[in-house]
């Protein structure tokens, strides 16, 4: 940022400090929000993206190019760029990500899916014990402790929480359509129950997923803007130590130190 | 007496005694057929032609006419009163099984004999649709049934035998009446009425007839007009308004229009935060009122929260009223102090929406009942965060707009609701 006049950034950064702050803790200073009664949640998040879109567009006129020179400068401009894309990124998962959890069967609090995960699987071990003694039910049984029982008892892996696909749930599904042909009729129905239950399992996975990506997206976030905060700060003091007084203005100027 | 709010002002001219008989007491004396008729009586008396002069659309009815009105008003009940008790079991049945097993006030086909005002209580109007019934309107305290038939059969040019009342009205869970017959509505009611208040499908009946044109000064009627679903008229009931009908018939069928303060979220804006539930808990020394849980149609979920009900059925079996509707917000509200833990209320609430829960001290240790060393439990329940002067804090916490408190005793507030959002 030593390019041009800091000043209109600077002013950017004194603006959006609230709106930074509100990002730094989301949770915690939402609750203060709400708690001390200063206008709505809603109205202050709406404040933080307009800001938020207002300092990517004085960044575009403040900085010549994509990231600045000198190393706080560069630091600077890499964590705003982060924060700002984070924050587009936030914005349109937070409007999109809602719609595909709504359009599920399934309704889960984040803090119940674990329990509702052991629900399924308890159920899907009764249908199991409940079967008779005969091929097919082997057959059956057989195929829930190789393949629906690690599906069911395993955590949620990091990659699906990530990008959450339903490969595994149409593998297991077409195992157990291909399953059906060697089953009979008494055990058939067994086989489809547990196929719904599968279904469930990965529908909870999926909210499991979205969900942790929303709160994951607010704690980086939240960190970035923090040290989008403490950089700024730095940028600024650093800026203002090189300015002196202007003893024929009797002004703050940038001019002396220049000549200095 | 029907658990409505009080709709008059007693102003002692000299010195009285007044004798108040708490509604819990009252109920008991009301077993007593004797008292039961004197309290009828006197209702008839005192109170029914203030309440008739209450309904905007009779209040242009002169004074005599309005003694004839009161002389041939027949009150009727449907339902039972205290339907929460029979509200679980209903549910379990099909909505078409539901529909049939409510008393028909009046039913479709019939000739209407009289203008039917509720008085209160909730009622829906059906239509035969196919095999089945549909759910047209619900009516509720102040709402009129059957002015259109009658307006029709009045002006009409056809014979009287053709005029048939276009809709059912049937109780849902319970309902108080007031019947008007027809000749008084047409001798007493009908000239007092602007023709710009009447229903709009027969609005254009009335302007051949000169009785019918009296008054002829403009003003909005919209609070007259019945909860129809936006998007159906009450006349052409079309497949094209499936979905609008089919929250219309899930509000009824789960009787959320009870619901003044209902909380309803809209899950295609809701991240599932939870700030909601952790700006309740803040504001209630760390116990939740609510879970974010309960009902959903579509993209609406309606929330297990207190919806401070036009008809507070909680209300009816606490022995110490401790349970009551404050008088000015009408936010009904649990006096912990007078609370004794019964779970009376929780018991009776039909949604499911009081909770027992352990009380603590201000440092947090349980009060324990010292005969039994089991904690003691009181009644909680979603208070309006009536403390706050921004209002509930659930609302004023959620970052994304989802979630409002608003009353489902009236169709319009939520369907404004959404058309706002989707605008």
């Amino acid at each position: 940022m030593d390019t041009l006049d800091a000043r209109p950034f600077r002013c950017v950064l004194r603006s959006n400090a609230a709106g930074l702050c509100l990002a730094a803790d989301g949770d915690r200073c939402s609750q203060t929000i709400a708690d001390a009664h200063l206008l709505t949640v809603r109205t202050w998040l709406q404040i933080h993206i307009y800001l938020g879109l207002f300092a990517c567009l004085a960044y575009v006129v403040h900085v010549p190019m994509l990231i600045a020179r000198g190393p706080l400068e560069c630091a600077l401009s890499f964590v705003f760029l982060f924060t700002a894309a984070s924050g587009l990124y936030g914005l349109y998962q937070s409007r999109t990500v809602p719609r595909r959890l709504t359009n599920l069967n399934v309704q889960p609090r984040y803090d119940r899916i674990a329990w509702h995960r052991a629900h399924l699987a308890q159920a899907a071990e009764q249908t199991i014990a409940g079967l008779p003694h005969s091929a097919a039910a082997d057959l059956l049984r057989d195929f829930y402790f190789k393949r629906l029982a690690p599906y069911f008892e395993s955590r949620i892996s990091l990659l699906y929480r990530i990008h959450p696909t339903g490969i595994r749930r149409r593998r297991l599904l077409s195992a157990i359509s291909d399953l059906e042909r060697y089953l009979d009729p008494q055990t058939i129905p067994k086989a489809q129950q547990l196929a719904g239950l599968a279904r469930q399992c990965d529908d909870l996975n999926f909210h499991h997923a979205l969900q942790f990506r929303l709160r994951a997206w607010l704690v980086f976030h939240a960190t970035i803007s923090m040290g989008l905060v403490v950089l700024a700060i730095v940028h600024t003091v650093s800026h203002l130590e090189c300015w002196g007084i202007d003893h024929e203005t009797r002004r703050c100027s940038p001019i002396r130190c220049t000549a200095e | 007496m029907y658990r409505t709010p009080r709709c008059a002002t007693v102003v002692a001219e000299t010195e009285a005694t007044l004798v108040e008989i708490r509604w819990q007491g009252l109920k008991l004396l009301r077993r007593d057929k004797q008292l039961s008729d004197q309290l009828e009586a006197h209702y008839r008396t005192h109170w029914l032609r203030q309440h008739l002069k209450e309904v905007p659309l009779f209040r242009y009815v002169p004074n005599e006419a309005m003694d004839k009105v009161v002389a041939a008003t027949d009150m009727q009940s449907h339902g039972r009163i205290e339907w929460n008790t029979d509200f679980r079991k209903v549910q379990k049945l099909s909505p078409k099984e539901q529909i049939e097993q409510e008393p028909i006030v009046a039913k479709e086909g019939d000739f209407p004999t009289a203008l039917i005002l509720i008085r209160s209580g909730f009622a829906r109007t059906t239509r035969s649709f196919g095999d089945g019934h549909q759910t047209t309107a619900y009516l509720g305290t102040g709402h009129l049934f059957g002015l259109s038939e009658i307006v029709q059969a009045c002006c009409s040019t056809q014979p009287l035998s053709t005029i048939a009342l276009q809709q059912s009205l049937r109780a849902v869970g319970f309902v108080d009446s007031l019947h008007i017959p027809i000749e008084v509505v047409v001798e007493s009611i009908l000239p007092y009425i602007r023709r710009e208040e009447l229903p709009a499908e027969v609005r254009h009946l009335t302007q051949t007839k000169q009785t019918l044109e009296g008054d002829r000064r403009q003003r909005s009627r919209s609070d007259q007009a019945p909860r129809v679903a936006p998007g159906i008229s009450a006349d052409k009931l079309t497949g094209h308004a499936s979905q609008h009908t089919g929250r219309l018939e899930f509000l009824v069928e789960n009787r959320l229009f009870n619901g003044q303060q209902a909380m309803v979220i809209d899950l295609n804006r809701c991240t599932r935060c939870d700030d909601c539930v952790k700006a309740c808990a803040a504001n209630h020394g760390g116990n939740p009122r609510f879970v974010r849980d309960g009902l959903k149609h579509l993209h609406l979920q309606f929330v297990q929260a207190c919806m401070h009900c036009a008809d507070p059925v909680c209300m009816i079996g606490c022995p110490t009223g401790a349970i009551h509707r404050e008088m000015h917000s009408g936010v009904v509200k649990v006096e912990e102090s007078i609370c004794v833990g019964c779970g009376v209320c929780a018991g009776s609430c039909p949604y499911q929406n009081i909770r027992m829960t352990p009380i603590t001290d201000a440092s947090g240790k349980l009060y324990v009942d010292s005969k039994t060393n089991t904690p003691i439990q009181k009644a909680t329940k979603c208070d309006m965060c009536h403390n706050l002067p921004s209002g509930p804090a659930c609302v004023a916490a959620c970052p994304h707009d989802a979630l409002v408190r608003i009353s489902l005793a009236e169709t319009e507030p939520l369907e404004h609701w959404l058309e706002k959002r989707c605008a």
